[in-house]
């Protein structure tokens, strides 16, 4: 058991170390990611659901939306300065924040079509079954709907 | 004025021209011509439809030649405009020289021996020995039934015999015993020899110019008979000459075999004269036995009178009496066998029920007497007369009780083991008898008294109230005779009855009791049983080749029009309408039955209409399901829309990553 507690600490010791050293060999890209997936956290913290669905519909379009000026770090120079000046830039906010917007409204418009599409196809269902009945009915009387026959139906009557 | 009827394009007759001095009893006559032949004038008889007429002996009395009876010219089944119906007529070449008697209490001039020999006795017995030859018995001469065939009336001819059964209007005095004794209905086709026994009588009324005892009432006449001897009760003490009491003797001696044959009155004829027979009469009992207070002397004046008494000869049958005087005071040892082999011994009769003393009557008659008719229940009757009596009075309820008692009695075969001659012509009846009580004691139409009515008379016409009048004889004519009953304005009803259903099996060899069997239902008003009818009718239709009966077929879909109308299935209902209606047009019956009859499409609907009554339930259930789904739309959209949200941002972000990268990679 302390074996084992002792094991588990060293590696996430290392893991901390590991990405500690990453993270300062990619210092820049870090801090526009961080910057960048800013909406992301804030939907995170937001989505009480367990699924966490508008954590990673905001998360998938934020994270399209940061990638291009990640990978002109990358491309053109991967320093402080240059990745304070693709900050300093309006530009890049519009996009990355737009991108997070986008997920957003995703989030929200979806299920008012899922909501249409459904109703949609359920009426369509109703109508086909009510199309169905009235097609038995008129293959096999109204008794049919009613189960009975035309002739006990006729009973029925002369005796009322 | 009425229009002539025509018989077979051959006779043409005047309804308006009846000729009463040749009616029969109940059968009217009228005057005829011939179209083509060269014939003198002829008369017709129009029978009557209550009485059946001697159909089978038609075609041997055709074409007999000679003056010694009237001559049978044609006949035919013809609608009759007085009586507005169809009735069988029979034409006869008419005597010329009128009537010899207008009935048996007539008195005229006595004939002499020389004219009645010449001019009756000898024609007479060629015409006799002619019949014979032919296995026909004239069985109707009697004195009113003499005609004088020529002008100058020497020569007297025998009346018609066909126009009702044999014996019918014979009074009791020109029968045999034998034949007196039972009913005048049921007296059977009889022979030769009753023949010559009522030629004997006519010669007494011709020798004599009388009949001495004519008054006298049948049971009177035959006791008489018995006691007596035919000879002395019919000459009643009246002188006779002694050639003619030789001959009179023969003709009138109750035994059968001691009367004279056709071949000793030839000889007679011949000139051949012999002593004359003393009449040997029955042997007296050394004591007389007494039935419900009257004594019996002879055997078979006991059987008489027994079966007379028949209610109260009970009593007196289980005593000791009886036997005494049958073992004892008869000493006839014949006698004692059949009492032995129809009775059993006596403590048999004592020990037998007290419900079965009618039978146990019955075969004492039979024992004592065996060459009478069989009596049971104050009927009597030869075996191959009782359809004759059952047709006469089948609308009196208490005939069809003593026909259905005599059936289920099953005395034929034992009255036939007792004969002393076998007659091969009963064998065929017997077979018909032995299986008519299983026959007579089913109720359903097909079967019970329609049925023996049917057995008993191959001739007879259907007496169903729908087509009687228009004298149905033979199966062929069952369909299209019912045609014209549906093509009247006033039908109703159905097309089927008891009479009916009995008539198809009686008459028909492709109409079995597997079609009659479901008429037997106990709903007799329901569509099954007009499908019985629809069933028998095309299957009748179908084996006689009838021809389209479209009227008849009409009426089975007003009827079965209910049956239609049970199909569930609208379309199936409209189609089988259409099919019924084209099925109507053709008039063939087997297509209509083989619509009705479908019990397979019958279930198919049933089987269908469940289906789809548990398809709409279905339907039902489904769309309630879908409606409580759509109420709470809002809910699943939200659950299913977030899904949908992460999954179509998912896709999208990987798309626009893809691209991003592949255009800086450019």
């Amino acid at each position: 058991m302390t074996t084992r507690t002792a094991g588990s600490a060293a590696t996430r010791m290392i893991v901390i170390v590991i990405v500690a050293c990453i993270a300062a060999v990619t210092l820049p890209s870090v801090l526009i990611l961080g910057i960048g997936m800013l909406p992301t956290l804030a939907a995170m913290i937001t989505d009480r659901r367990k699924e966490k669905y508008a954590t990673l519909c905001v998360g998938c379009m934020n994270f399209t939306g940061v990638m291009p000026f990640m990978i002109r770090l990358w491309t053109e120079d991967h320093s402080y300065d240059h990745a304070f000046t693709v900050i300093a830039d309006p530009f890049t906010w519009l996009v990355m924040y737009g991108a997070a917007a986008l997920g957003w409204a995703i989030y929200f418009v979806a299920p008012g079509i899922v909501g249409m599409f459904i109703g949609l196809r359920t009426e369509q269902r109703i109508q086909r079954l009510r199309r169905r009945q009235r097609d038995l009915v008129e293959e096999w009387g109204p008794g049919v709907a009613s189960g009975r026959r035309d002739g006990e139906e006729k009973e029925k009557r002369n005796a009322g | 004025m009425a229009d002539r009827v025509v018989i077979k394009e051959r006779v043409e007759i005047d309804p308006d021209s009846p000729v009463p001095e040749f009616d029969m009893p109940n059968t009217k006559a009228y005057a005829a011509v011939a179209r083509r032949e060269e014939h003198g004038d002829l008369i017709a008889y129009v029978c009557d439809p209550r009485i059946p007429f001697r159909h089978d002996d038609i075609d041997s009395v055709r074409g007999m030649t000679g003056s010694a009876m009237m001559r049978f010219v044609e006949w035919g089944v013809a609608v009759w405009a007085p009586a507005r119906r169809r009735l069988p007529v029979l034409v006869y070449e008419r005597p010329q020289g009128g009537r010899v008697a207008k009935a048996v209490s007539d008195v005229q001039e006595p004939m002499s021996e020389d004219r009645i020999v010449r001019g009756f006795l000898t024609p007479a017995v060629a015409l006799l020995r002619d019949l014979s030859t032919r296995g026909v018995a004239h069985r109707a001469i009697r004195p009113d039934n003499l005609f004088f065939a020529d002008p100058a009336k020497k020569l007297i001819a025998l009346g018609d015999c066909l126009t009702c059964p044999p014996g019918l209007y014979n009074p009791a005095f020109c029968e045999t015993l034998e034949q007196a004794m039972a009913d005048p209905a049921a007296r059977g086709r009889g022979g030769v020899a009753d023949d010559l026994y009522s030629l004997g009588v006519c010669l007494i009324f011709l020798v004599l110019g009388r009949n001495p005892i004519h008054e006298l009432g049948a049971t009177e006449m035959i006791e008489r008979k018995i006691n007596l001897g035919s000879y002395g009760a019919l000459t009643a003490g009246a002188r006779i000459q002694m050639n003619m009491m030789e001959l009179l003797r023969g003709l009138l001696s109750d035994d059968p075999r001691e009367r004279w044959s056709i071949r000793e009155i030839e000889l007679w004829i011949g000139g051949r004269r012999l002593t004359p027979k003393q009449a040997k009469l029955p042997s007296k009992a050394a004591r007389p036995i007494t039935i419900a207070g009257r004594d019996y002397e002879n055997v078979r004046s006991a059987a008489e009178g027994l079966a007379r008494n028949w209610l109260t000869a009970g009593d007196m049958l289980r005593g000791h009496d009886f036997d005494n005087w049958v073992r004892r005071s008869l000493n006839d040892d014949k006698v004692v066998e059949n009492v032995n082999k129809v009775l059993g011994n006596h403590a048999a009769l004592q020990g037998a029920p007290e419900s079965d003393t009618p039978r146990l009557v019955t075969r004492a008659c039979m024992a004592l007497d065996p060459a009478a008719p069989i009596r049971h229940k104050g009927f009597s009757a030869h075996i191959d007369g009782v359809g004759a009596a059952l047709a006469l009075e089948f609308d009196r309820d208490d005939v069809r009780q003593k026909v259905s008692d005599f059936i289920n009695g099953r005395f034929v075969g034992l009255w036939m083991s007792l004969q002393a001659r076998t007659r091969s012509d009963l064998n065929e009846l017997y077979a018909i008898y032995d299986k008519l009580p299983m026959v007579l004691n089913q109720t359903g139409p097909g079967f019970g008294m329609e049925r023996v009515l049917y057995a008993l008379n191959p001739h007879i016409h259907c007496r169903s109230p729908l087509i009687e009048h228009l004298y149905v004889t033979r199966i062929e004519e069952l369909v299209p005779a019912l045609e014209r009953a549906a093509s009247a304005k006033d039908r109703g009803g159905r097309p089927m009855d008891r009479h009916i259903a009995a008539f198809s099996v009686a008459r028909s060899p492709d109409v079995d009791e597997r079609f009659v069997r479901p008429l037997t239902g106990t709903d007799q008003t329901g569509t099954d049983h007009v499908l019985a009818a629809l069933t028998l009718l095309a299957r009748v239709q179908a084996m006689t080749k009838s021809g389209p009966a479209p009227a008849l077929a009409a009426w089975f879909v007003d009827l079965m029009k209910s049956s239609v109308n049970g199909f569930a299935n609208l379309k199936q209902r409209k189609a089988m309408e259409q099919s019924v209606t084209r099925a109507a047009e053709t008039g063939l019956l087997i297509e209509l039955q083989n619509i009705y009859g479908d019990t397979k499409a019958v279930q198919r609907d049933q089987q269908g209409y469940a289906r789809a009554m548990q398809e709409h339930q279905h339907c039902g259930a489904q769309i309630q399901q879908l409606s409580i789904e759509i109420q709470n739309r809002e809910h699943m959209a939200s659950e299913l829309g977030e899904q949908v949200a992460a999954v179509a941002s998912g896709v999208i972000g990987s798309i626009g990553s893809t691209a991003i990268i592949i255009a800086f990679m450019l």
